[in-house]
């Protein structure tokens, strides 16, 4: 066809507008089913990370109040209505990993134990920081059945403080973020339960052992943030 | 060219990576294991051949001048359907994948059928011509990630059998443009006999 | 005791993460060294392997390739945070990006034949490669996914583009010494520029951890 403007600018338009409007079709088709799809993943974590039970679990969701965070705990119970634990949907929270937010499912006993953690998704380096999905690796190990009370959330011979998780090799960056999405999950799981006075003792804790200046001041605290 | 001949030739006489050296970034980007090879080589032929097909159809509506620009349009449509129908449908591999699945339009594989092929042939051709090149993309890419899967996870498909003993270099960056070379010798090799 | 770092502790009591802020030092030097764009994320590697021959031509290809990345970052985050967004259409963003970035390579060819033609005859045939290019729509996606600001945005894919520019360049220099190599008949041509190039890769590794 000849190239005069006219054909060209039609021709082109035409394209355009037919392109976007099956994009458009297949994205009301699919937009359903991503959802779907993303919702029964998270169904599924959900269960996976608490003990398995006869009957239908009845889920009661808590979210959390943080800007621009999507952390859910959720108490699950058996159908009398005994709980069986909270599985927290997470993510890091105050740091990154090497590529982006990592986000973890979470399961406590009500007692307060790790049962399980999950990765929902993550994109670290394969071979590396990936390795976060494979059952049995040092993060994992450092936080199932062990007491989150007892644990310090921190990676070891991390530079701040001594932590009690083992990094995975060679992705120090990814570990931290991981460790830092359990963190938030275990806040989480004190605040849905109502150990306020946990949270604050915890608070404490954490400023004696950050060596932080005990200051309210917003603007020194987020000096301590940047050293991060 | 007979029609068989169309489909085979993508897989020795004219491979997209060994002998014409196209799409290289998802062909070292992606091959750190051989699923995420093989996927990211069949979306990029479902990519292939549907816009092959269109755009052959449309070949004579089109005004030598926008040619470029109306294609990219074609492929950029297709490339965000898979997208979103991956999202949907395998959302494990749409994840693995990242940001190489919209960089599919920018494959200069697809691109250059478009234009050497398409814009020329009828649409059966087209087709039977996005079949060939894209098997012989997807064979590549499975065969350089199944490599660099045993060279440096110690597993293949995803079932391990010596975990934790082979350098992790080879499915990091530097292992993806070393594995690539020699494949590529050896490639030549055996194509030459 | 449970310890939980501070910051987290923080962001429950106060309901707003304070999320450490990027220096624009850091990503600076994170983009042109830690996460090189062609050595550690994959992007460009058919200008890199098709356009280092030389380093007079890799430089060039360089400058164009910046100057394209600086230009579309602006574009693309300004219609994706004021058109995309409100509309709710984020979906469309593949087919918009690329449309605009061909259209600015468009713009720098003739712009570039009319100021240098010197240089327009050396890269003409490299130049509407650039829309295909993936680093340019890679970088650009990966901007967005970042959620950066567009003073963030502009810097990031400027220093992306440097760290094409110096791979690129880096990497042309090698090339220029292999030429007078004796190398083995069947490494000859790309499989021996793939293998320098991992090398090249090998050594920016060093720069993990730096940022």
């Amino acid at each position: 066809m000849k190239s005069t403007l006219k054909n060209m600018v039609l021709v082109l338009f035409t394209i355009t507008a037919v392109s976007a409007f099956l994009v458009g079709v297949v994205n009301n088709i699919t937009k359903d089913t991503i959802q779907k799809t993303n919702d029964d993943a998270k169904l599924l974590a959900l269960t996976e990370v608490l003990p398995a039970f006869e009957g239908e679990p009845v889920f009661v969701h808590d979210t959390m109040k943080i800007e621009g965070a999507q952390i859910v705990a959720t108490r699950v119970s058996k159908a009398d209505g005994e709980t069986v634990g909270y599985a927290v949907e997470t993510h890091s929270l105050t740091k990154t990993g090497y590529a982006d937010k990592i986000y973890l499912m979470v399961g406590f006993l009500a007692d307060g134990t790790i049962n399980e953690i999950k990765v929902l998704s993550q994109k670290e380096t394969p071979g590396l920081g990936a390795n976060m999905v494979k059952p049995g690796n040092s993060l994992e190990k450092g936080f199932k059945n062990k007491k989150a009370s007892e644990v310090i959330f921190a990676v070891k011979k991390d530079d701040k403080r001594e932590g009690s998780i083992d990094a995975l090799s060679g992705a120090t960056i990814s570990s931290r973020a991981y460790v830092d999405a359990v963190a938030a999950a275990y806040a989480a799981f004190l605040w849905t339960t109502g150990q306020r006075e946990q949270f604050e003792a915890a608070a404490t804790s954490g400023n004696a052992t950050s060596g932080a200046t005990k200051t309210t001041e917003p603007a020194a605290q987020e000096g301590d943030v940047d050293n991060e | 060219m007979s029609k068989l001949q169309l489909i085979t030739k993508g897989l020795i006489k004219e491979n997209p990576t060994f002998v014409l050296i196209l799409g290289m970034c998802p062909t070292i980007g992606v091959t750190s294991s051989a699923i995420n090879g093989c996927g990211m080589g069949v979306a990029t032929m479902a990519v292939l051949i549907m816009s092959n097909i269109v755009i052959s159809l449309i070949k004579n509506f089109i005004p030598d001048k926008v040619r470029i620009p109306a294609f990219i349009v074609v492929i950029a449509s297709f490339v965000t359907m898979i997208e979103m129908l991956m999202q949907a449908y395998v959302p494990a591999l749409y994840e693995s994948l990242g940001v190489f699945i919209p960089l599919i339009v920018v494959n200069c594989i697809i691109l250059g059928r478009a234009e050497a092929f398409a814009s020329k042939n009828t649409p059966l051709d087209s087709a039977l011509d996005g079949i060939g090149i894209g098997l012989g993309f997807t064979a590549s890419l499975t065969v350089i990630g199944a490599v660099r899967e045993v060279l440096g996870s110690g597993s293949i498909f995803g079932v391990e059998f010596a975990p934790d003993v082979m350098p992790l270099l080879f499915i990091l960056a530097p292992g993806g443009f070393i594995v690539l070379g020699y494949l590529m010798v050896l490639f030549n090799k055996i194509a030459k006999r | 005791m449970g310890e939980i770092s501070q910051e987290i502790l923080q962001a429950f009591n106060s309901g707003s993460v304070t999320v450490p802020t990027v220096t624009l030092f850091a990503i600076i030097i994170g983009s042109i060294f830690v996460n090189n764009v062609v050595l550690s994320q994959f992007l460009g590697i058919c200008p890199f392997l098709g356009v280092s021959s030389k380093v007079e031509t890799s430089m060039g290809m360089g400058a164009a390739v910046t100057f394209v990345m600086a230009l579309s970052s602006i574009v693309v985050w300004c219609i994706q945070t004021y058109i995309l967004e409100p509309f709710g259409i984020e979906y469309m963003q593949t087919i918009v990006f690329i449309l605009v970035i061909a259209a600015l390579v468009q713009m720098v060819e003739i712009v570039l034949k009319k100021v240098s033609p010197s240089l327009y005859q050396a890269l003409g045939i490299f130049l509407p490669l650039i829309t295909t290019n993936c680093a340019v729509l890679g970088v650009a996606i990966n901007m967005m996914q970042k959620q950066l600001t567009l003073l963030q945005g502009v810097v990031y894919s400027t220093s992306m583009a440097l760290g094409f520019a110096l791979a690129l360049v880096l990497f042309a220099g090698i090339r220029e010494r292999l030429e007078m190599e004796d190398v083995p008949s069947a490494l000859r041509g790309t499989p021996i520029a793939l293998i320098s190039a991992g090398l090249l890769a090998m050594a920016f590794m060093g720069f993990a951890g730096l940022v």
